[in-house]
């Protein structure tokens, strides 16, 4: 099977690590995966605030770019979500690229969901000793419905202590271009958010998003709270 | 609408500001969302239920008119009359008319948004006639002469002292300090009105074409009041919450009380049709149902839209909505708030009265997953939001954001093409980390502005991942090496 | 009084129909059609259901049960004797001093006026006066029957009809409710199942689903119980 990463333009430049870790999780479970370069965007930031025409040109990208595949995964539950469901508006009015669509989002995967439901693996020989706790990405969970399988994932590595979190699917407050438009009302969410974090005593948030991530660090770093934020797939490559 | 509100964002920032507001809003998250989850795991068909709820709201807008007419021929069966608005004007004018034909001076009113959306206390006030709001929580705003916050927790922003210093004030009652003794204030008073009254004033939950039948939820009896001491009834709806069956009540009689706060059924549910029968000492003598459309049928137009009007009034997108829980309801500006109301209020009073509540939101999704109807939250709002833009319009009577355009025009000149992604995320990451302190950022200008005030934005990587792909692919074809 | 006193009769209001021809044709320029009733396909929805229901006996436990839960309080009594016994105990746990009741054969065949008058009480029949009236506002209970009650959410139903006012059960602070065994059903579904609502709904003005007393949280989010109706919900049903 021909498996592309997509990277997603955030972790591309911001959080490449968890790139290098997607691929390393996936080359140890006997998947070499391809990283087609001509990919940019999903067009997530244009489309949620509303400069849809702007969105479509660049998301029209990508059905060209991962059409040679069998499955594209990506480290990220808020750009498989926005090709799984909100392509179909975006292209509602050209036939052809809706189908593209829709094959597309047929076979986009989150990394955790591609792990448990297309590898059947639970166990990726992960060792990892510390207390973490995880927080439910909003698009992950409600977008995509996932809610065992990081968990699952999770237990099964070595070493690792896994305090559940409080209201863990409540938001962190990111919302995309919210967390500028909004900035206010993003840090009053984002407060909670980090006060539950607070109570679970662990030293590390999981997530499967890296932009809740770069939202609950931004806050967690300006108040050198020594807490880390941590992606999945980081945790799961490692073998400590 | 006459006045001028000042912009969300300050209305905003007010209410993350105001202490006692955060405390009620947290409290009353908590103690909705408790009760919420215990009703839905008392009830495993919950799913099943919402579905045909959506299903029979759909069904039933698709054939709206047919089934207002058969409304409107049940209900004058049972000697009530029906009259139909067009917008709240007219609606209004129809109850100012039979108040003065009936030399009615007091009307009590029970909990109505449609009665607020078309500001009807306004205009009998300005008629001469003294509306008496009978639900406690409207009460105490009316005193106050505020709006209310909360589709079902009206005054959640006042505390009891403030509510013994309204009643001080405005009744002329003692002091109290328990919030026993406050309601005791309002039952007192408000006895009396009921019973004053020439007119009684509803809003209608649901309104069952086949029987001619409103249906009214309530936990307190001031509705039964209001349906059942005066004289005369006058009971507004708009055109949306006509079901076709009683045997739909079976499915939202079943809903509402357990999206709302939990409870299986209210205290009371009062099925009412047409006035008193012969030999009935009580009930209304004459009873007039009003439809009201006020843009409801423009709304019905649009295919995704439409769905905005199943809305069945529980407020359980409120108690979810994390962005509600902490700018209240004031924020939004006008009678409906929370998600639903950055759906409905923008195209109720268009986009520049409220084009920004659609943006007011980071799209979680709980509002979709709490909503008995099942209506499509999240994709309504970001409908609205293409809207805003398409429009070229404004928003609260300002320009879509230059800035904004500019940046979205940029965001789409450097992901056109792998080239100049390339190109220009290089330029951006010499500047990003120029700015840096180890990998953040502690203060940025311009758009992200907003962002730093706060919190760190991490620099940008040194080397992206795009750049190490090269290398990652090598360690494969070189064998795994760990 | 003299308000409502006026608003009553008089020639009948000379009012339009409003736009409707107006409302009617945006609705359907909207898209929605307009078909023959006959032939529009109704909606999935949840069936009355006449089935196979539990015992007697399980659903007058589960009644007790759920009306606790709701803040009334449920008893199973043998005889109309016991009722009426019971109706005087809760009367003047209550101190009541006045009564107002509705018209129930129930009411005349356990001689309760005479139970409560022997306590000093006095007694109005809803259809002796004005039951909003002055005097009916001094009643400290009202005294029903009810039509039917739901075993799973702990509540009564009660027609509006002559003789049966709805004040009764909402203006005094104190509402018992009496009834036999044999109108107790299972819920909603079942309900809907024996009473036939088109006729119901065509003979009673105002049909009232009780379950429990008046309650508000309007305050602080602190719940009271007795807001404007009834503070206190007593059920008896006989067996």
């Amino acid at each position: 099977m021909r498996v592309a990463l997509f990277v997603t333009c955030l972790v591309d430049q911001f959080f490449p690590s968890v790139g290098e870790a997607t691929v390393q999780v996936l080359r140890r479970l006997g998947v070499e995966v391809d990283f087609p370069e001509e990919q940019t965007c999903c067009g997530q930031p244009a489309f949620n605030t509303g400069y849809w025409n702007e969105a479509r040109e660049v998301a029209g990208r990508m059905l060209t770019v991962f059409e040679p595949y069998d499955y594209v995964v990506a480290p990220s539950g808020s750009c498989v979500a926005m090709v799984k469901h909100f392509y179909a508006d975006l292209f509602q009015a050209d036939e052809q690229k809706r189908q593209k669509a829709a094959s597309l989002g047929a076979k986009t995967y989150e990394l955790s969901q591609f792990l448990i439901h297309v590898l059947k693996k639970e166990d990726v020989g992960a060792r990892f000793s510390g207390r973490v706790t995880y927080h439910d990405s909003c698009h992950g969970l409600r977008g995509l419905g996932i809610v065992d399988e990081p968990r699952r994932l999770l237990r099964a590595v070595r070493g690792l202590e896994l305090a559940e979190l409080e209201a863990s699917d409540r938001c962190c407050g990111f919302g995309g271009t919210f967390s500028v438009k909004m900035a206010e009302i993003s840090v009053a969410m984002l407060r909670d958010k980090i006060e539950t974090i607070r109570r679970t005593g662990a030293r590390y948030v999981i997530g499967l998003d890296s932009s809740c991530l770069m939202q609950i660090a931004g806050l967690l770093h300006r108040q050198k709270v020594p807490i880390e934020t941590m992606h999945l797939a980081e945790l799961l490559a490692r073998r400590d | 609408m006459a006045e001028t509100l000042p912009l969300f964002e300050e209305r905003a920032r007010k209410a993350l500001e105001n202490a006692r507001l955060q405390k009620s809003l947290t409290q009353m998250a908590r103690r909705f969302a408790g009760a919420r989850l215990q009703a839905m795991a008392q009830f495993p068909d919950w799913e099943r239920y919402r579905q045909l709820a959506h299903d029979i709201k759909k069904h039933t807008l698709d054939h709206l008119g047919d089934y207002l007419e058969e409304l409107e021929r049940r209900v004058t069966d049972r000697g009530g009359r029906v009259l139909w608005a067009k917008d709240a004007r007219a609606a209004c004018d129809f109850v100012l008319r039979i108040a003065r034909e009936r030399r009615i001076k007091t009307a009590v009113k029970s909990k109505s948004m449609t009665a607020e959306e078309i500001a009807l206390n306004e205009a009998l006030e300005k008629g001469g006639v003294e509306a008496v709001e009978t639900d406690l929580g409207e009460f105490i705003v009316q005193l106050a002469g505020e709006r209310p916050s909360h589709i079902i927790a009206p005054a959640v922003h006042k505390s009891r002292e403030e509510v013994a210093e309204l009643f001080v004030r405005k009744l002329r009652s003692e002091h109290y300090n328990e919030i026993e003794q406050l309601a005791g204030v309002a039952r007192k008073t408000l006895r009396q009105k009921f019973l004053q009254a020439g007119m009684g004033i509803s809003g209608v939950n649901f309104a069952v074409a086949e029987t001619g039948t409103i249906v009214i939820f309530e936990n307190e009896g001031n509705a039964r009041f209001c349906t059942a001491a005066p004289r005369l009834h006058v009971a507004l709806m708009g055109i949306e919450k006509v079901i076709p069956r009683m045997n739909d009540l079976l499915v939202f009689l079943a809903l509402l009380g357990r999206a709302a706060t939990g409870q299986k059924l209210p205290s009371y549910v009062s099925f009412l049709t047409g006035p008193r029968r012969p030999g009935e000492k009580d009930g209304p003598e004459e009873f007039f149902l009003i439809l009201l459309d006020n843009g409801r049928s423009r709304i019905l137009r649009d295919p995704l839209r439409r769905e905005s009007l199943y809305c069945i009034r529980c407020g359980a997108c409120l108690n979810v909505c994390p962005v509600y829980q902490k700018i209240g309801g004031h924020a939004y500006g006008w009678v409906y708030s929370g998600p639903i109301g950055a759906v409905l209020s923008p195209q109720y009073q268009g986009m520049r009265e409220a084009g920004e509540l659609p943006y007011a939101s980071s799209l979680c999704g709980a509002c979709e997953d709490a909503c008995p109807v099942k209506i499509p939250l999240p994709r309504l709002l970001l409908d609205l939001r293409r809207e805003a833009i398409e429009t070229g319009g404004q928003k609260e009577g300002k320009p879509v954001d230059a800035a904004e355009r500019r940046a979205m025009r940029w965001w789409l000149r450097v992901n056109r093409s792998a080239r100049s992604y390339r190109f220009f995320t290089a330029i951006a990451r010499r500047v990003g980390r120029w700015k840096a302190t180890g990998e953040y950022i502690s203060s940025l200008s311009g758009a992200l502005a907003g962002w730093t005030k706060e919190r760190d934005f991490p620099a940008p990587a040194a080397s992206p991942f795009r750049q190490r792909w090269a290398k990652l692919k090598k360690q494969k074809e070189a064998g795994p090496s760990s | 009084m003299g308000e409502a006193e006026e608003a009553k009769g008089g020639r009948a209001i000379e009012l339009k129909r409003g736009e409707r021809e107006e409302i009617l044709e945006a609705i359907t320029k909207a898209g929605a059609v307009r078909l023959d009733p006959l032939l529009v396909p109704a909606p999935e929805t949840i069936e009355p259901n006449s089935g196979e229901r539990a015992a007697p006996a399980g659903m007058i436990e589960r009644f007790v049960v759920e009306a606790s839960k709701v803040g009334a309080s449920a008893e199973r009594v043998a005889s109309l004797e016991q009722a009426r016994n019971r109706i005087v105990e809760v009367a003047r746990e209550n101190h009541v001093r006045v009564v107002l009741r509705s018209e129930s054969p129930l009411f005349d065949e356990m001689l309760v006026d005479a139970s409560l008058a022997a306590q000093g009480m006095e007694v109005f029949m809803a259809t002796e006066l004005d039951p909003f009236a002055e005097r009916a506002q001094s009643a400290g209970l009202g005294l029903t029957d009810a039509d039917f009650a739901l075993a799973d959410t702990g509540t009564l139903v009660i027609l509006s009809r002559p003789g049966h006012p709805r004040a009764v059960s909402l203006l005094p602070p104190v509402h018992i409710a009496v009834l036999p065994v044999g109108r107790l059903v299972a819920d909603l579904a079942h309900l809907f199942a024996v009473l036939d609502l088109k006729q119901a709904t065509a003979d009673s003005s105002g049909i009232t689903f009780i379950t429990g007393p008046s309650r508000t949280a309007d305050i602080e989010q602190t719940l009271v119980i007795g807001a404007h109706g009834p503070a206190r919900v007593h059920i008896i049903l006989i067996d």
